[in-house]
């Protein structure tokens, strides 16, 4: 019985093959399961950052109808009355705003705005794209 | 011939071996993924429910308001005697779940500052480890019950 040789060849490219494709897969893996846990810290800090302004807001509110704008005021990081609306404004040192509008009522205070915003710049950095305006680009097109 | 058959066997130890390791390698990497995952997604569960609580304690600071907003069909919603302290359970999907693992603990503080408004401190732990996953602090200014 003639006997057939095996050789390794063969299955030392599949397996070559096969660890490339798994590397590859682990380090997506990794690399997505990561983003996910970043996205995840920086919306718990967001969450946590925007009820800090709430509090305040709240804080304020309640020390306003309790003893007036003077009591209120060292409360807010700005603070502007007309007479009859009163505009406060409560920020983190990270870029988020809460503004709040306040009517004067004859119980009380009456929330007329309340606003969280976060400070954002635009990106104008687009590279060389024509804008439109008929100045033509680097290649006279 | 035995030479031969001595140098296939090595060839085939080394392949087999490398092989080995890497899957162990690979393996451990796809393990780490999948806890950090895990840690994402239990992240992300415990601010939504963080989140809902807050709003609940927002809409009704304190007493049977709060009790009736939290108790979504929730068998798990337990009330201290001095009603201070409300604890509910959900599931990783976020559903009210008496076994669920994630615990949902709202505190009413008494308005302790200067301003007046309620203070809500507002855990979400692990049911298992007792670990604290999320802590949020809110205040409300009404006293509606």
């Amino acid at each position: 019985m003639k006997e057939l040789p095996i050789r390794l060849g063969p299955l030392s490219l599949l397996l070559t093959v096969i660890v490339l494709c798994m590397t590859t897969l682990s380090i997506l893996t990794f690399s997505t399961a990561r983003a996910d846990l970043r996205l995840a810290e920086i919306y718990a800090d967001t969450v946590r950052t925007r009820y800090e302004l709430e509090t305040r807001g709240q804080d304020f509110l309640a020390a306003a109808e309790r003893g007036g704008l003077a009591a209120a005021s060292p409360l807010a990081d700005a603070v502007e009355h007309d007479g009859v609306r009163c505009r406060a404004a409560f920020e983190t040192t990270d870029g988020f705003r809460l503004e709040i509008v306040l009517e004067q009522a004859a119980d009380g205070w009456t929330v007329r705005e309340w606003t969280h915003t976060r400070a954002w710049e635009e990106n104008t950095e687009i590279g060389n794209l024509w804008q439109g305006n008929g100045e033509t680009g680097e290649n006279g097109q | 011939m035995k030479k031969s058959i001595t140098a296939f066997y090595v060839e085939t130890v080394l392949l087999v071996a490398a092989f080995t390791a890497v899957l162990l390698i690979l393996s451990a990497v796809f393990g780490y993924a999948r806890a950090e995952s895990r840690a994402a997604r239990r992240l992300n569960s415990a601010v939504c429910l963080a989140e809902n609580a807050a709003e609940a304690f927002a809409a009704a600071p304190s007493g049977e308001g709060l009790l009736r907003l939290l108790d979504e069909g929730n068998a798990a919603l337990t009330e201290t005697a001095d009603g201070a302290v409300f604890t509910a359970r959900y599931g990783a999907d976020r559903t009210p779940s008496p076994t669920g693992e994630l615990v949902v603990t709202v505190r009413v503080g008494a308005p302790g500052n200067e301003s007046g408004a309620i203070r809500g401190e507002i855990d979400v732990a692990d049911a298992a480890s007792g670990e604290t996953v999320y802590h949020l602090t809110t205040a409300a200014r009404g006293g509606a019950s």
